[in-house]
């Protein structure tokens, strides 16, 4: 029953994307193909739907009976404004042999990735803030603004599509509206292949990028790194169709994708001057327009509510009480962070193959991205390889894998086009891709604790959570013993998607660093002051040992304790 | 072309054949060599899961598949294992005389070289290589099938990764003589790493993992030892036996189990305290040391001491 309300709640979320879309693209008069339509529709409406959300969220009026109406309406007024348009006519078709490869590839992996994505969520991000915040603005029907954390700060276009699904199937309807961009960027790359005159370039391309480990996990993961790659190719796809007549409509819609993938993902403001360099500053004004209307109230917000426009960053232009410059500067230099490789060469095998010591894997054939030069040879390629360089720049700063998700379309393209004038080759590395990245062949050679899907996950329900997120355990202590305005201090990051109270996490804000400090120098008085009525401490915490020696002293009482977790009340 | 007598073709054709008979006598008859037994045990014998846990540097990855498929047509022997070189030696032989047909009958005596180092006898990738790189060779002599040069190429590598070198230079050998930059990336140069990387991509991981050593046997003492385990094997019957072993000979000790399909041996190891095994096999200039450990020594030749250990001393 679960799954069924996460299917039907997704599926509302896309079919509402895909009627605002469809509305859009129809007042801005822009003419695609069949295929191509569907998908701009999907991705421009996703962008229209996390506005309207943002609205209702402003003035905490994000309702199930809002959304239902909102969304049936906007629905059969897209159905209504179709009956009896002409059927566009289709791009140039993709060779016989190859829509068998892809659609054999696509849905033996499609349908892996579906089973996973409609179980519940267990994602450490996904069931940590992502859906954390979620959760905390589905309880208050809108942003909680006494609440202060940096992933509650973060610009959250991706979580206003998920409260929509969460409100209908709540965590894995999440997941899947991720795992509907998951699905449209291959195809994506399929009709810009096609459009280009190198159809089996985008086959092959998509194919890579859909097989990849790291694309299958964090897309069937309530995480927002697939839609923001989506984004990110959908506005390099639309300047390219367009170039030659690059109109103020084209280059509006274009700067709402960049704005969107801005208002998801603080990485992707550099699809902004990306986008403007690509088409040589011409009609920047509508650019700049568009990428306002979509960014500009997640700045507004932040601006207003945190005095930081940037929050949870650039605290030393913009400083304020919620985060300091320096603590900042901590956080990002823990994510900068690599393990210990004991070669280039180790470094290179972990980000494609072994994916243990970093979070993830792209798989075995991007091994064979220094080909991808070659594409230099074709103009088409040298901006592939430029696009790619450009949203790599992030994953320079971030040690996650899925940070270079939004780089990997391109590079696939490149690597598709310097490969496509040698036979049997594209087929050959797409089946390789294929074949290695399979969840049951990656476990053969793989890092047993790499981060990637692990099969068909037909499993859902309480014990599925529990064996996977341990704070799951606590989730009926936590709601009989702490109450609804109450508040949980924690040193590290937790579950929040499951469990119902809110948590001032130690790190994530300078109410949490006071806390925490004053903990480590032996008093919860502070927790207290601070209007936290419990503690959240791990067995490994530094306090941990003190606290269960002499709960007396420290003037706390244990409540509860599971999976090396101790609910403690402060007295 | 220049030309040639029809006796000398047949002679040529005579002395290729013969010497190719005797690469096959030799491979049917020689005891197995630590390095063989050490590819067959370590990277042929497991599974591919096993191998890749085993995070072992397999250099003859692509020898080590074929001699799987082999032995597992025709169990486990020293010539099931070898039998895939031969067949590259075939390859290797037409690949001569192709070559030979265009440029010069001396040619094949060159050609002719690399039996005598053993290649195509032996149960490792180096003859795989060899006869993949001159395939590759008589291709680009040949000014066709430029993709199978590329393949040829990458197989090479797949086949000895230290071929890697040569087939850089024949690649680039053959861009020389060419002068045609598409077509020599499009049909040579993707082909030869597309290959390469499909068989090396996973065993790649493990490249810079540390490698066993295990000191090559000399033909005499790869003899001696198949003496030694014959000797072995008789005396312990049916029972359930530990073995210990020098390094160079404890791959051809499980060599022989899996041979023999000996299942009451365990696997031996190369742990040198002999308190863990029921017998040890010695160096003989170590024979001293089983006595001073109370080994009933059960077989001594030149090159080795097989020794059981003495349950009543304990």
């Amino acid at each position: 029953m679960a799954a069924i309300t996460a299917i039907l709640g997704a599926a509302f979320t896309v079919g509402v994307c895909l009627a605002l879309g469809s509305f859009l693209l129809r007042w801005l008069k822009l003419e695609f193909c069949r295929l191509e339509w569907t998908l701009f529709a999907f991705v421009s409406g996703s962008g229209c739907l996390s506005l309207a959300v943002f609205g209702l969220c402003a003035v905490h009026q994000a309702r199930l009976p809002v959304f239902l109406a909102g969304g049936a309406g906007a629905i059969g007024g897209a159905l209504w404004q179709a009956r009896g348009t002409a059927r566009r006519q289709p791009l140039p078709a993709l060779p016989r042999s190859w829509t068998v490869l892809f659609a054999i590839v696509y849905l033996l992996f499609f349908a892996c990735y579906f089973s996973n994505a409609a179980a519940p969520e267990i994602s450490p991000d996904g069931s940590g803030y992502h859906l954390g915040n979620v959760a905390r603005d589905w309880r208050h029907h809108g942003f909680d603004w006494d609440y202060h954390s940096i992933y509650s700060s973060l610009g959250q276009g991706m979580e206003m599509l998920f409260l929509v699904a969460f409100s209908i199937g709540r965590h894995p309807a999440a997941a899947m509206v991720h795992m509907a961009f998951q699905a449209a960027l291959p195809l994506l790359m399929v009709c810009y292949g096609r459009r280009f005159g190198f159809p089996r370039v985008g086959a092959f391309a998509g194919l890579l990028v859909y097989a990849c480990p790291v694309v299958g996990i964090a897309g069937i993961s309530a995480y927002n790194d697939l839609a923001v790659a989506t984004l990110i190719f959908a506005g390099f796809y639309l300047v390219e169709v367009n170039y030659a007549q690059l109109s103020y409509k084209v280059m509006f819609l274009c700067g709402l994708l960049c704005g969107y993938s801005y208002a998801i993902k603080y990485t992707a403001w550099l699809t902004l001057p990306f986008a403007a360099g690509l088409t040589r500053g011409r009609r920047c004004w509508a650019l700049c327009l568009g990428a306002a209307a979509m960014a500009g109230p997640w700045m507004v917000r932040n601006w207003i509510w945190l005095r930081n426009p940037a929050a949870p960053f650039l605290n030393s232009w913009f400083p304020n009480p919620y985060w300091s410059a320096a603590a900042e500067h901590q956080y990002l230099a823990g994510l900068r962070e690599y393990p210990h490789f004991k070669s280039y060469w180790d470094f290179i095998a972990q980000v494609t193959v072994l994916g243990g010591l970093v979070p993830g894997m792209i798989g075995p054939a991007f091994l064979l991205l220094p080909l991808s030069l070659l594409a230099l040879r074709h103009p088409r390629g040298r901006k592939l390889l430029v696009a790619g360089a450009v949203y790599s720049i992030p994953a320079f700063f971030n040690t996650d894998v899925r940070f270079m998700i939004p780089a990997l379309p391109f590079f696939a393209l490149a690597l598709g086009l310097a490969m496509q004038n040698s036979r049997w080759i594209l087929p050959i590395v797409a089946l390789f891709q294929a074949f290695l990245c399979w969840p049951a062949v990656m476990d053969a050679y793989c890092d047993p604790n790499a981060w990637r899907v692990r099969g068909f996950q037909l499993r859902a329900g309480s014990p599925y959570i529990a064996s996977h997120v341990g704070d799951y355990a606590l989730k009926d202590a936590i709601e009989r013993w702490v109450g609804p305005n109450q508040r949980i201090f924690s040193l590290a990051g937790r579950a929040q998607a499951y469990l119902d109270r809110d948590i001032v996490v130690g790190y994530e804000s300078s109410q949490g660093i006071r806390i925490q400090e004053a903990l480590l120098n032996g008093s919860a008085r502070e927790a207290k002051s601070e209007g936290c009525d419990f503690l959240l401490v791990n067995d490994g915490d530094a306090v941990a040992d003190n606290l269960k020696q002499n709960p007396n002293i420290w003037g706390v009482t244990e409540v509860a304790k599971a999976n090396g977790t101790t609910l403690y009340r402060i007295d | 072309m220049a030309q040639r007598s029809t006796a000398s073709i047949k002679v040529a054709l005579a002395v290729l054949a013969a010497v190719f008979a005797v690469e096959v006598y030799r491979a049917a008859a020689r005891p197995i060599g630590s390095d063989e037994a050490y590819l067959y045990d370590r990277f042929v014998r497991p599974t591919a899961r096993q191998v890749l846990a085993s995070e072992l540097p397999d250099r003859d990855v692509l020898y080590s598949l074929l001699e799987k498929r082999s032995v597992g047509l025709f169990r486990v022997s020293p010539f099931s294992v070898r039998l895939p070189s031969l067949l590259f030696g075939i390859l290797y032989l037409f690949a001569v005389w192709q070559l030979a047909r265009r440029l010069s009958m001396v040619a094949v005596a060159a050609g002719a070289v690399p039996l005598f180092w053993d290649c195509f006898s032996r149960a490792d990738g180096t003859g795989a290589a060899v006869a993949l790189l001159l395939c590759a060779i008589w291709l680009a002599v040949e000014r066709r099938y430029l993709n199978l040069i590329g393949s040829c190429l990458g197989l090479s590598i797949a086949a000895q990764t230290s071929f890697a070198i040569p087939a850089a230079v024949v690649g680039l050998a053959v861009l020389a003589f060419w002068r045609r930059w598409a077509d020599w990336i499009d049909r040579l140069l993707i082909p030869a790493v597309v290959v390469a990387l499909v068989f090396l991509v996973l065993p790649l991981t493990h490249a810079y993992a540390p490698a066993e050593s295990t000191p090559e046997l000399t033909a005499a003492q790869a003899a001696h030892l198949q003496s030694a385990l014959q000797a072995l094997r008789i005396k312990a019957g049916s029972d359930r036996i530990r073995i210990g072993a020098t390094p160079a000979a404890e791959p051809v000790v499980n060599f022989y189990r899996a041979q023999y399909r000996a299942g009451n041996w365990e696997r031996a190891g190369r742990d040198d305290s002999p308190e863990h095994f029921d017998y040890y096999l010695f160096p003989a200039t170590e024979a001293a040391a089983a006595a001073q450990r109370h080994l009933i020594v059960i077989y001594r030749d030149a090159d080795f001491v097989v020794a059981h250990r003495s349950y009543a001393a304990m």
